[in-house]
């Protein structure tokens, strides 16, 4: 078989795989969620948020709100004329002339919004008075911020937990068990056996285990952890298809063509083995976000401002009576880790052959 | 009267991409001590007749149309289609019993031998589990493996092909049924080993007097064991005789082809259906092919099933009404207008020209 | 102080002597509690095995019927009823489960009878009787209980089911039935002692799991297990203890599966001691 010719048989399995995947309606959903969280990230300061998305001032154009992203995007010039964050009344008292399109939700995820900040709107109510209402859609925290703005601004991490540490996972594990089922032998021997070292080590024992020697924990620092320790199962699905594979005609006729060890992993055996490699990935970035949940819920979350759905239980645990500290963020997590495990069953069921056949 | 009866049999499995109809419209009868091949290639229908009769058929399949009766000595009638699932119990393995291709995945890996031939013994009888124990032995002995005690207690994985395969036979045979339904016996099998579980097979038979349902591919295996063939091709029998008339007198274009396509085997078998026929013998001096595929059952075409394969199609009728079986010689069944001109020699022989 | 704990010596020589305390037996001491680790480890493993054991053995024994339940009446309305239920549970984070519980045992409910206690193992003095104490630990461990069960329950009982289902369709099942035996007889006996081989290796694989559930578990409830003394000398900073427990956690891990392959050569005949 030559490289156009799988590389044409695999694309055809992809477009039928999608079709089927279209069929399942649950998946589907779970797909769709996913993708409209990663809208809220995207949109998160254009959603909820006291900067303005775009404004108009002193004759220039700027968009503060960017400064959620990171504080060096926000405009100098604000900070220049002593805003302090707070727009509405300074835009119009320090330009007159000046106009701004304001955020969907006028709240912040790292303070509460005080009196008349936002015209004739009360202060975030604090301590345990902050039930959800028609301002403040899902309540505020004990400091009186509000939980709305701080879910919205906490879906970054909570996909980029996902993606990252499974992004990371995902190559040590495919290197790691196609370089092991690939050559075999001794190389095997030393893939399968440190792979089995790590696995011996429960997940989370050896994350917190890693966080108490690491100085300064930083979001990224907890994605890497994550994705460090959690390779071993893709290490060994993937060892399990290159094994097969390697015996297969069209790797023995590429081998024919003179190809290399590397080109044939890369070119011939990997995109055969994607997709069983694919479901544990999916599975995999569910129980990435629960890891970083817990982490943030046990307190090793990132630092603040930054917050992640985890930690805003994490304030809950020592105001039980604020049942909407508990209710929105847990379901978010639920939702979230429910839609990943369901993609990544859709995911099984469309490419699994002895699934499909079972099917017929 | 036949021991078993299968009228108009109609097994359909329900896909999402449609109603497949893998048997369609079946009918067949099995004489009491006989046995009687049923021959096509792979997909055309005849293991599911076979699974239909136990009504083993998988998931989506269903029996929508048809009767299957099982006569016992005194004359009583079981329609196996109607029957109720407890009664039906009492069929499978007690008055029927089935032997499978696959010999290496037949038997249940975590049971020992004796356990599991034992089991078809205590589903049927009231016995105790030590006379049931020794009914295995006996039944190891009786299908002739080789150091039964000790088989009795070891696990499928330490057995061979042919000797799982015995098992199975030792199994099937447990309680004495009347009729033995071989799917595919031997065809997993290595050669020399396929003629022992044949050889034993036949001699079975002829020792407890049980009727065999043979189901094979394999043209060689009908002429050596079978008194009655049936061919089917697309989900329908095309062809039905005594197996020397078949052999000597083919009559329906699909079984010519199917007996010029065989090699001379140079086996036993290979000599006793040259012997049968002049006209077989002549057509495996060559190896011919049927041209075309047999077709998916969503794309069965109209009229004769076989016609676009078919060296004599005449259109428009061979693509306009499905031909009916119809008798062309005693107990000869053939479903084409022309078997009678195709059963004169010389008119074959021309014929198969035609199809290679 | 430094040289007490032999931290002023390289990392690598630190190491080895802990490796060679721990083949004597000697885990060191601990910086935040000045005890030996051993003790420490020895008070909390206890507690720890009350609540895993309790869970992993609840898990099991609803999990299978469960499963087979599912199995036998797979494609029916009440089998899909529970398998979605399943399924939501098995993605329902446990931390987010406890926070509920405790919610409605003690926020909710507080005052009826059917209130709990939040945290802890037990309110009662040191001189309370040994049946009142024994009842006073079992209404602390009830939520703990609860949370660790569920997430193995629902894991294991989709796992039953999807390998009967792939059990089921074996040549095997088919010879069975071709035998005249029932559906009950197919599924619990011919299919389920099969199903038994992978049940066997997800126990012991299911033991990481308990175990980095019990962290969080005994951490919302403060209750006195390893796992908390785990988190605790993370935020201390107690090396020693850290290390010991993770060395602990690890050798149970590896106990779980030297019994899982032990257990393997029991219900699969293919596989011998050897």
């Amino acid at each position: 078989m030559t490289d156009s010719q799988s590389r044409h048989q695999s694309r055809g399995f992809w477009a039928e795989a999608w079709a089927r995947f279209r069929r399942k309606p649950l998946a589907m959903a779970a797909l769709v969620f996913v993708t409209l969280l990663a809208a809220v990230a995207l949109l998160a300061p254009a959603i909820a948020g006291t900067k303005p998305v775009l404004c108009r001032y002193k004759g220039r154009i700027y968009a503060p709100c960017l400064g959620y992203f990171d504080r060096r995007l926000e405009p100098t010039i604000f900070a220049k004329d002593r805003f302090r964050g707070t727009y509405p009344k300074n835009l119009a008292e320090k330009d007159p002339d000046s106009w701004a399109i304001w955020p969907l939700v006028f709240q912040d995820p790292h303070r509460a919004v005080r009196e008349n900040e936002w015209p004739g709107r009360p202060a975030n109510p604090a301590k345990d008075e902050g039930r959800p209402n028609r301002i403040n859609l899902f309540g505020t925290d004990q400091y009186g911020v509000d939980v709305f703005a701080k879910m919205v601004h906490g879906t970054t991490i909570a996909l980029l937990v996902g993606v990252v540490s499974m992004g990371l996972a995902g190559t040590i594990g495919i290197i790691v068990g196609a370089v092991g089922g690939y050559f075999g032998g001794w190389v095997d021997m030393l893939t399968s056996r440190v792979t089995e070292i790590v696995m011996c080590v429960p997940t989370l024992v050896l994350i917190l285990a890693v966080i108490a020697i690491v100085e300064k924990p930083t979001i990224w620092k907890t994605m890497a952890i994550i994705g460090a320790t959690g390779w071993t199962g893709i290490a060994r699905l993937t060892r399990g298809e290159f094994l097969r594979l390697r015996q297969s005609e069209f790797v023995t006729a590429a081998r024919a063509t003179g190809a290399g060890p590397v080109r044939i992993m890369l070119r011939h055996i990997l995109p055969n083995a994607l997709a069983p490699v694919l479901v544990p990935i999916t599975f995999g970035i569910a129980s990435a976000i629960l890891t970083e949940s817990s982490l943030s819920f046990l307190g090793f979350g990132p630092p603040p401002p930054a917050a992640s759905w985890g930690s805003l239980l994490n304030d809950a645990r020592s105001n039980l009576s604020m049942w909407w500290l508990v209710v929105f963020p847990g379901v978010a997590i639920f939702l979230t880790v429910l839609a990943y495990n369901l993609i990544g069953e859709g995911l099984q069921e469309v490419t699994d052959p002895r699934l499909r056949e079972a099917r017929k | 009267m036949p021991l078993l009866e299968i009228n108009n049999l109609v097994t359909t499995f329900h896909t999402p991409a449609g109603r497949v109809p893998a048997v369609d419209g079946v009918s067949l009868s099995i004489e009491r001590g006989k046995t009687l091949g049923l021959v096509g290639e792979s997909g055309c229908g005849k293991s599911v007749t076979a699974m239909s009769i136990l009504r083993l058929v998988a998931a989506p399949g269903v029996i929508e149309a048809g009767e299957i009766l099982l006569r016992d000595a005194s004359g009583g009638v079981l329609n196996l289609v109607t029957l109720p699932e407890p009664r039906l119990r009492e069929v499978r393995g007690g008055r029927i019993g089935m032997i499978f291709q696959e010999p290496m995945t037949s038997l249940n890996p975590v049971f020992t031998i004796g356990d599991q031939i034992a089991e078809a013994v205590l589903l049927h009888r009231d016995v105790s589990r030590a006379e049931a124990r020794g009914r295995a032995l006996e039944m190891l002995e009786l299908v002739r493996m080789a150091d039964p005690k000790r088989r009795l207690d070891e696990y499928p994985h330490q057995l061979s092909g042919g000797m799982r395969q015995r098992v199975v036979i030792a199994m099937a045979l447990a309680c004495e049924p009347d009729l033995i339904i071989a799917d595919e016996p031997t065809t997993a099998l290595d050669v020399t080993i396929q003629a022992q579980i044949l050889d034993l097979l036949a001699d079975l038979r002829e020792r407890l007097g049980t009727a065999i349902l043979l189901i094979t591919h394999d043209l060689g295996v009908v002429a050596e064991t079978c008194d009655d063939v049936a061919v089917m091709y697309a989900g329908r029998i095309v062809e039905q005789a005594p197996a020397a008339a078949l052999f000597a007198k083919p009559r329906h274009p699909y079984t010519i082809g199917l007996l010029a396509a065989r090699p001379d085997r140079g086996s036993r078998a290979g000599q006793k259906a040259g012997r049968a026929g002049e006209n077989a013998g002549h057509a495996t001096a060559r190896l011919r092919t049927i041209p075309g595929m047999v077709p998916a059952p969503q794309h069965f075409p109209a009229g004769c099933r076989f016609h676009p394969r078919c060296a004599f199609a005449r259109l428009p009728e061979c693509a306009g009404a499905m031909p009916e079986l119809r008798e062309v010689a005693t107990g000869h069944f053939v479903r084409c207008p022309y078997a009678d001109a195709l059963g004169e020699p010389r008119r074959s022989d021309s014929a198969l020209e035609g199809i290679a | 102080m430094k040289r007490i704990y032999g931290l002023d010596r390289p990392w690598h020589e630190g190491y080895l002597r802990w490796l060679g305390n721990v083949v004597r037996g000697d885990l060191g001491r601990s910086f935040s509690r000045k005890q030996p680790v051993t003790t420490l480890i020895g008070e909390r493993i206890g507690p720890t095995f009350l609540i895993s054991g309790t869970a992993l053995v609840l898990a099991w024994l609803l999990g299978v019927p469960l499963g087979l339940y599912a199995s036998a009446r797979s494609g029916m309305a009440d089998e899909r009823a529970t398998s979605l239920l399943l399924y939501v549970l098995y993605s329902f984070p446990t931390f987010v489960a406890a926070l509920f519980l405790q919610i409605v045992f003690s926020v909710w409910l507080r005052g009826t009878p059917w209130e709990l206690p939040l945290f802890g193992m037990s309110d009662l003095p040191a001189d309370a009787g040994w049946a009142a104490w024994a009842v006073d630990v079992a209404r602390h461990a009830i939520l703990p209980i609860t949370c660790q069960t569920y997430v193995s329950l629902a894991y294991d009982s989709r796992f039953i089911k999807a390998n009967m289902e792939e059990a089921v369709r074996q040549d095997y099942i088919r010879t069975a039935r071709a035998k005249g035996a029932g559906t009950g007889r197919v599924l619990f006996h011919h299919a389920f002692r099969n199903t038994l081989i992978p049940l066997v290796t997800l126990l012991g694989l299911s033991l990481p799991g308990l175990i980095g559930g019990s962290v969080i578990i005994e951490q919302i409830f403060t209750w006195p297990g390893m796992g908390r003394l785990f988190f605790e000398s993370i935020r201390e900073r107690d090396y020693p203890t850290i290390m010991g427990l993770t060395l602990m956690f690890s050798v149970l891990t590896l106990i779980g599966q030297l019994l899982a392959d032990l257990l393997y050569c029991l219900v699969d005949p293919r596989v011998s001691v050897e």
